[in-house]
């Protein structure tokens, strides 16, 4: 340690470079493929083995993974070098040098500007589309001409959350006193939407928002803010520093349902396609709705036809396209948080850092990571999910794989045979030769093209286990929709920037892979009862009252330390992973089942890792307990 | 620069009854204490069946909290007491307690001293060393397993940013983990010897990079007992076996033959120094370091802690502080102290203050170059 060697900067040689960053690299590489690896391994093997369906497109989807992997190693090292010690520097030196209005007013303005530029929430746009304006014309609103209005209302949301919660964490006050009022509010207007027909097809918007609003980047930054300012804290010797990441997943969903109530009356009522197209709304409604755009042209024909067969000249300029959109993406998201953090650091803060080198080179490596991991989010999970959720239907019940559609040349409509069933109706169908065996395929006109003489079927992939609509068929539905939330949770990247906090906090006492693990199952089990909801068709509100009731009984039994922890674990949990599997996995099952909407899954999922690691919490607290008593007095 | 003699207590209890400890020290009136948090490993044995046949024993790790105060040699016992007293330090698994002789330099040096008149028959034992060791962080786990098995100690851990040669490396340090854990632990002064060399087996601190460790003087302590969750199932409880056949063979080297570590009977080339602990606000130690590395000081290790001080006038005050252990040379130890008032270490802005204690045993890997010396 400390001989009296000279202190000089040690001239490092190329090799030298190399020996030193080629095991780092490694290191972190595996790091993020272990954590990557349980999730893309169980969908590929699910699809090929419980499925049976070969999986479409597998060059540019590994081509993805890679990139997720990569990704995901630069935007973990990234946080931890640049982002982390940037929050909680300005957490830190905040309290002392700012006074409370200026606090308020950062805290405000960070909020609204990581939101708006967090990736996570344009998901919720995407889904836009899959709404029908007759069937639920609030919510066709909001995600698309008025998205913008609900953005900022989430965004506004999460300001004001960071607000309390570094105001909260500054005067030492409990999250439960802001928590348990926070609920009742929230389950009141649950319970009045649930009577308004326009308002109770938002509940599952607004309740997902919330979850969705706090992503990857900005968790990571609100979780260090806090510690920092934990820190910096006379009164905080109950509370952790956690729990700023808590309200900022409730707020958003108070936002939205003030901006649903505001919008409410102006707008009409669900009902059918062809009241709503013959004169069902007024000019100004179907202003607010579609912008100057006609709705009969939107909605008349949209039938879309899909080309599969791309040629490789497509594919790679599809590739190329979807980079740079990641990379403008990524840009948009860092500049304006980091240069916001900077500016404030230096400007009004007066503080440096001690090593401004890690600083630039860690916001450099999030700006990277962020646009390789949302490429391969994209390209390769998405799109692998997504194949695998619309096939998920076909254990209890068949289905028509339209992205497999082939082709039969030389069609001769004479081998077309008819049967019949029982009640005389009768079918075309023909054989068909698929290498060595036979199989019968429906026959219908419509797909017969005479003049070329070829035959397009679509093939059909039916429920696994003999009879249609089994119920092993939906036990094994609800089964992996449990493991999909499990493995996908083990690899979101703001969970593990949390944990790492967590352990830091703690000096190891709650270990980061026991919380991850908590936190997973609760995943797990939060999304099978989503799915469940989508297949017995429970409204949103009977799971969020009882799970929620349960929850706040069980926070007051804990102590301080896991509430903030187990409650900022349920707003982590649903990141840039989980969001767009349990997304997809929920629209493809509402598609099968013909539901409107599939929101509302996000939000089971994000309740049950609070249960979890509450029931974690309270475990140790047995140990803890049991480790202080005098064992031989026990036995007295 | 102003400096006095004190005694640091320190005491390390189980979270849940850190409170009272605190409380301790605002009915008495404590000027400055400090607090740190850390974990304790303690041995689980699994009762689920199927898990026993691989591991017959995991570690579950409990917070505790470290408090530190400064008193004066006529306070010691009064104060040793009274902590003892609030939170029931003689019952196993509580948490122990133990003071040491040190310098304090600070132009408040007399302020940081805890003074009561009362006087107390002192309680503790005598003639016990600490060990106070730092490794990689991830590696505390595995040792301080065996540090248990074997019936050495129960450790404490607590976390710490190492810094040394990685700062000379510009951008790439980012490739060298920097983070550390702090293991420390109170044996027996006859026991010393050996458990410093069973910890520098079981951490392979002969190797480069693993580690640093030294012993330093204890001059009254209570240590804690407790090293498993459960009960004994015997009549005499594991820990007093163990005990009772150290007597019989008069001492504790048949131990060894049960750890599996490389019997190695070298000579293990020990050096001496000061430590000098330093504490400043959060944010100016690691300045500081950097700057005193010019007199050739470099490798140290940075961990936080909280400073709580009863003076209302001054709100802004801010608790989170940064503290850094290093060893210098004995020669070495005045120069240290004028470059630290030099540097403005001590001044208002950084409220630093630094604790000096001899180190008559240190250890850790050395190249054949620093070995000569």
């Amino acid at each position: 340690m400390a001989r009296n060697e000279k202190e000089e900067s040690i001239h490092i040689g190329f090799k030298e470079t190399l020996a030193l960053i080629l095991p780092y690299f490694r290191k972190k590489l595996w790091e993020q493929t272990k954590s990557v690896v349980w999730v893309v391994s169980y969908l590929i093997l699910f699809q090929l083995i419980v499925l049976r369906i070969p999986i479409k497109e597998a060059g540019i989807i590994s081509l993805g993974i890679f990139a997720v992997i990569l990704g995901l190693t630069f935007f973990m090292e990234g946080l931890y070098l640049g982002i982390m010690p940037l929050g909680e520097t300005i957490g830190l030196r905040l309290p002392q040098k700012a006074n409370l209005l200026t606090i308020m007013v950062f805290c405000l303005f960070v909020g609204i500007v990581a939101t708006l530029a967090e990736p996570a929430i344009s998901v919720l746009k995407q889904s836009g589309s899959a709404v029908n304006p007759w069937d639920a014309p609030l919510l066709f609103h909001l995600l698309n001409e008025g998205a913008d209005v609900l953005f900022l209302s989430i965004a506004i949301g999460v300001g004001f959350s960071i607000v309390f919660g570094i105001i909260r964490i500054i005067y030492g006050i409990s999250l439960s006193k802001f928590l348990v009022p926070s609920l009742i509010v929230l389950i009141l207007i649950t319970i009045y939407s649930f009577n308004n027909d326009n308002l109770r097809l938002i509940s599952g918007l607004a309740w997902d928002s919330g979850v969705v609003a706090t992503g990857s980047l900005t968790v990571p930054l609100i979780v260090a803010l806090g510690l920092g300012v934990s820190k910096a804290s006379r009164t905080s010797d109950t509370t952790t520093g956690f729990g700023v990441v808590t309200l900022a997943s409730l707020f958003p969903i108070l936002s939205v349902f003030v901006v649903g109530l505001y919008f409410a009356p102006k707008l009409p009522q669900p009902m059918s396609k062809e009241k709503f197209f013959g004169n069902g709304i007024t000019v100004e409604q179907s202003k607010l709705m579609f912008g100057e755009k006609n709705p009969e042209t939107l909605f008349g024909i949209s039938e879309k036809e899909q080309n599969s067969q791309l040629s490789i000249h497509n594919k790679l300029v599809k590739i190329i396209e979807g980079i740079l959109e990641s990379f403008s993406g990524s840009l948009q998201a860092i500049i304006p948080l980091a240069g916001c953090l900077i500016l404030f650091l230096y400007i009004i803060l007066r503080e440096s850092l001690p090593f401004t080198d890690e600083l630039y080179l860690g916001i450099l490596f999030v700006f990277l990571g962020l646009a390789i991991f949302n490429f391969g989010i994209f390209f390769g999970l998405s799109k692998l999910g997504s194949q695998v959720g619309n096939k998920l239907p076909s254990s209890f019940r068949s289905i028509e794989l339209t992205d497999s559609t082939r082709e039969i040349r030389n069609f001769n409509p004479k081998i077309v045979f008819t049967a019949t069933d029982e009640q005389g109706k009768t079918e075309d169908f023909f054989y068909l030769k698929d290498k060595k065996s036979f199989s019968q395929i429906p026959f219908r006109d419509k797909n017969y093209d005479s003049q070329s003489e070829i035959y397009s079927y679509v093939p059909i992939h039916g429920p696994l286990f003999g009879k249609e609509d089994n119920l092993l068929g939906y036990f094994v539905a609800l089964l992996f929709a449990f493991l999909l939330g499990y493995s996908a949770t083990l690899a979101e990247p703001a969970l593990s920037a949390l944990a790492n906090s967590v352990e830091e906090v703690t000096v190891g006492t709650v270990k980061k892979m026991v919380l991850i693990q908590a936190v997973g199952i609760g995943v797990g089990l939060g999304t099978l009862l989503g799915i469940l909801k989508i297949f017995v068709g429970i409204p949103l509100l009977y799971i969020l009252l009882p799970s929620y009731i349960f929850l706040v009984f069980l926070t007051l039994l804990s102590k301080p330390e896991f509430i903030d922890i187990a409650w900022d674990s349920a707003g982590v949990t649903t990141g840039p992973i989980t969001v767009p599997l349990i997304i997809v996995l929920g629209l493809g099952i509402g598609n099968q089942l013909n539901i409107v909407d599939g929101f509302g899954i996000l939000s089971s999922a994000a309740i049950f890792p609070v249960l979890t690691v509450l029931i974690m919490g309270l475990w140790m607290e047995r140990s803890r307990r049991q480790s202080l008593s005098n064992i031989e007095a026990e036995e007295k | 620069m102003n400096h006095c003699q004190a005694i640091r207590l320190t005491v390390v209890v189980h979270k849940d009854i850190a409170e009272d400890v605190q409380k301790v020290f605002t009915d008495l009136g404590v000027p400055y204490f400090s607090h740190e948090l850390g974990r304790y490993p303690i041995l689980k044995r699994n009762h689920i069946f199927l898990l026993n046949l691989y591991s017959s024993a995991q570690l579950y790790n409990l917070p505790v909290v470290i408090f530190q105060v400064l008193t004066d040699k006529k306070t010691e016992d009064f104060l040793f007491n009274k902590i003892i007293e609030s939170a029931d330090l003689t019952i196993p698994g509580h948490g122990s307690i133990y003071t040491e002789e040190i310098s304090v330099f600070s132009p408040m040096a007399e302020n940081l001293v805890y003074r009561n008149p009362i006087k107390t028959k002192p309680m503790g034992f005598t003639g016990l060393t600490g060990i106070f060791c730092i490794i990689q962080r991830g590696a505390a786990d595995t040792m301080s397993h065996y540090i248990l098995e074997n019936g050495v100690a129960v450790p404490t851990i607590t976390y710490g940013v190492g810094r040394g040669l990685r700062d000379r490396l510009g951008l790439l340090r980012i490739t060298i983990p920097k983070e550390k854990e702090i293991v420390k632990l109170i044996v027996h002064s006859s026991d010393a010897e050996h458990a410093l060399d069973f910890i520098i087996e079981a951490g392979k601190l002969d190797l480069p990079g693993k580690g640093f460790i030294f012993e330093y003087p204890i001059k009254r302590g209570l240590i804690n007992t407790k090293i498993s969750l459960d009960g004994p199932k015997q009549a005499a409880s594991m820990e007093q076996v163990i005990s009772a056949l150290d007597h019989l063979y008069g001492n504790i080297d048949w131990r060894r033959q049960f750890t599996n570590f490389r019997k190695g009977a070298r000579k293990r080339n020990y050096f001496e120094g000061v430590n000098i602990h330093l504490n400043a606000k959060e944010g100016s130690v690691e300045k500081i370091l950097m700057k005193l590395s010019k007199l050739g000081i470099s490798g140290a290790t940075i961990s936080q802690d909280r400073l709580i001080k009863f003076d209302e006038e001054n709100s802004l005050f801010n608790p989170a502080r940064d503290s850094a252990n290093l060893l210098i040379p004995k020669k070495m130890l005045n120069e240290v102290i004028s470059e630290l008032e030099t540097l403005s270490f001590f001044a208002e802005e950084t409220e630093g203050i630094a604790y000096t204690m001899e180190i008559p045993r240190a250890f850790s890997y050395q190249s054949k170059g620093n070995q000569k010396k």
